[in-house]
């Protein structure tokens, strides 16, 4: 047992961010990857992806309008969230210096939600078009969406196709700010020893993109199979692109802890306590469940190209960024800012930053989710067609 | 063709739209100035010195602290920190919020809601602060906390109602033994800077890169953390 040391004001408040910005980091992981596959197929000319681009592009902008909700909730004053707009820290000052991380965010957020608007109504204008023509209730709906247009001309598809490929281009660098940030962000709080380092920024991208890659093998599995349009050859292709990302993220992390232990610093012990005493069951699942096995699966070719395998190994990764941002975050504070102590965190069930208020937002993504992807047809002959360009 | 002249024109009227929307978003920040006045830097620099061979654990400035600024029970702006010796002996360390002068704390307030007023003292906006946690979060001293009444994020203010009013901060007075000095380090003169010349200080924890403003006379090793 290592001696412990901590402050007074760690006694009443041990741990500040709780489950809710465990989970933040990972909703805007899962929409920067699912964007960046997507626009392997509209910009960078991989349209062996276009069928599954679709949905990215529709998961990418559910998980983004859900993205603020786990930060309003956390804040003590929810009302007030709206001054990281009208005050925001990005000029230092005398009185005011340096430059909040933070503060960012609510520009980030307004501008990767314009370029994904617009998006999205450019890449199923045609789509839109062809279901208004069908007539229906909403019929006045589609045509607003679709920008008022009436038929699908040869102009409108290039010009279309055109706008979709900068704006997906664009979204790239934006989309690795928009979660890069967060990563940048706990990097910056010198006072926590796990997360004042230059690795947050760049693991934390990513694992954002193996959580991206493996929740779109999930969700085009489900819904391309119900559909009876599962198209396998992409399940394979996502698989090789997420056994390599695995692969760098496995990586990156395994040097982390290389240094850490070779280093070994005043605060050595309480780190090695953290993962050994405190926090084993959930560095389990980030290295090995969430972690090894996935790898070592989808390294093999013959298991790569078996459909359970990669499913089963999807939702293993999927647990393990999630285990991976729990770690971070709630391990993060555990250790204290003596860095020669242990604090606790009791996750609380009910109340604004309890667990089911974090089943809550994955919910109302969910259903978010739900009424896109009923307006915006996933398999759209033009979105998941000629939008991401010629060839299968 | 009279469709595509159609077409045209709702391109453009979306790229205004949108040209108008953008530029709305990145204006917002003209809609809140956040004023400068009185923020220059001013002719003094607060500082204390704490010196912990006076100390013997009354307690004292914690209550009057308390007591002064409503501090919650279970929160503290100010703390002592008891030291068992092997030996035999008890040491008491005064602990409080440095008022740095690189607070990290400030710096990563999204909302310029905390800010380092002119002579040095670091204070908190209680209007404007969101209770977002990251100056909390980036304090290596653990001076900071979440008020549970205000639900926003308090510290030590150093009296700031009562310094210039000519008073002494609430802690410093209570003290009995006078291990608790406040001054301005800029003035040659005071008690402050006299102490400071005359005698081996510290800072706790000066790796940090904060610069903290509080120097001991007489840490100890293992309370430097």
């Amino acid at each position: 047992m290592v001696e412990q040391f901590i402050y007074p004001n760690e006694m009443a408040q041990p741990v500040i961010w709780g489950v809710l910005i465990a989970i933040y980091p990972y909703i805007t992981g899962l929409v920067a990857g699912s964007f960046i596959v997507s626009s392997l197929a509209y910009a960078l000319g991989k349209t062996n992806y276009k069928k599954v681009a679709g949905i990215a592009v529709l998961l990418s902008f559910t998980l983004l309008l859900i993205a603020p909700l786990p930060l309003i909730a956390d804040l003590k004053q929810p009302d007030r969230a709206w001054e990281i707009f009208t005050r925001p820290h990005l000029v230092p000052t005398s009185a005011y210096p340096n430059i909040s991380p933070m503060a960012v965010f609510g520009y980030l957020l307004i501008g990767y939600i314009i370029l994904m608007a617009i998006e999205i109504i450019f890449l199923w204008r045609a789509d839109l078009v062809e279901k208004a023509k069908n007539g229906g209730r909403f019929r006045w709906l589609y045509r607003a969406l679709a920008l008022g247009a009436k038929e699908v001309s040869d102009t409108m598809l290039r010009r279309d196709k055109k706008i979709v490929a900068v704006l997906a281009l664009i979204g790239i660098p934006l989309a690795a700010i928009f979660h890069g940030y967060v990563g940048f962000l706990f990097g910056s709080v010198k006072a926590r020893i796990l997360w004042a380092t230059p690795f947050m920024a760049v693991d934390f991208l990513v694992s954002a993109i193996v959580s991206g890659i493996a929740l779109l093998i999930v969700i085009y599995y489900a819904f391309a199979s119900y559909a009876k349009k599962l198209d396998k050859n992409i399940i394979y292709g996502l698989a090789g692109l997420l056994a390599w990302t695995l692969l760098i993220d496995l990586a990156l992390k395994g040097t982390d802890e290389l240094y850490r232990t070779y280093h070994r610093t005043a605060s050595w012990p309480y780190l090695h306590a953290l993962k050994f005493d405190v926090m084993v069951a959930t560095g389990l699942i980030e290295f090995i469940i969430g972690g090894a096995i996935p790898l070592v699966l989808l390294l093999i070719p013959q298991l790569r190209r078996s459909t359970p395998v990669v499913l089963l190994s999807s939702f293993l990764a999927l647990l393990g960024v999630l285990a991976y941002r729990w770690n971070m975050v709630i391990g993060g504070q555990i250790i204290s800012r003596t860095e020669q102590g242990l604090l606790w965190y009791a996750m609380p069930i009910f109340g604004k930053e309890g667990l089911i208020a974090s089943l809550g937002i994955f919910a109302a993504g969910v259903l978010i989710f739900t009424v896109l992807s009923w307006i915006f047809p996933w398999d759209g002959k033009y979105a998941t067609g000629e939008m991401g360009g010629e060839g299968k | 063709m009279s469709s595509d002249d159609n077409q045209i024109n709702r391109r453009e009227a979306l790229a205004s739209l949108c040209g108008v929307g953008i530029s709305l978003v990145i204006a917002t920040p003209l809609f809140e100035r956040i004023s400068e006045e009185g923020r220059e830097a001013g002719s003094k620099r607060w500082a204390m010195v704490i010196d912990v061979s006076k100390c013997y654990g009354c307690y004292a400035c914690l209550a009057a602290c308390a007591a002064e600024n409503n501090v919650p029970i279970g929160v503290f702006r100010t703390w002592i920190e008891r030291y068992v010796k092997a030996e035999g002996g008890v040491v008491f360390v005064p602990k409080m919020c440095n008022h740095c002068e690189e607070p990290s704390c400030v710096e990563v307030c999204p909302v310029n809601a905390t800010f380092k007023a002119p002579n040095g003292e670091v204070l908190v906006d209680d209007n404007i602060c969101i209770g977002c946690g990251a100056c909390i979060q980036n304090c290596p001293y653990g001076a900071r906390f979440f008020n549970p009444i205000k639900g926003v994020a308090d510290k030590c203010t150093l009296c700031n109602h009562r310094i210039y009013d000519g008073k002494l901060p609430a802690c410093v007075e209570a003290c009995p033994t006078g291990a608790r000095v406040f001054g301005d380090v800029k003035d040659p003169n005071s008690e402050l800077s006299k102490l400071i010349k005359d005698n081996s200080v510290s800072k706790w924890k000066p790796w940090t890169g904060n610069k903290p403003m509080v120097f001991y006379i007489g840490l100890p090793e293992e309370a430097n953390r």
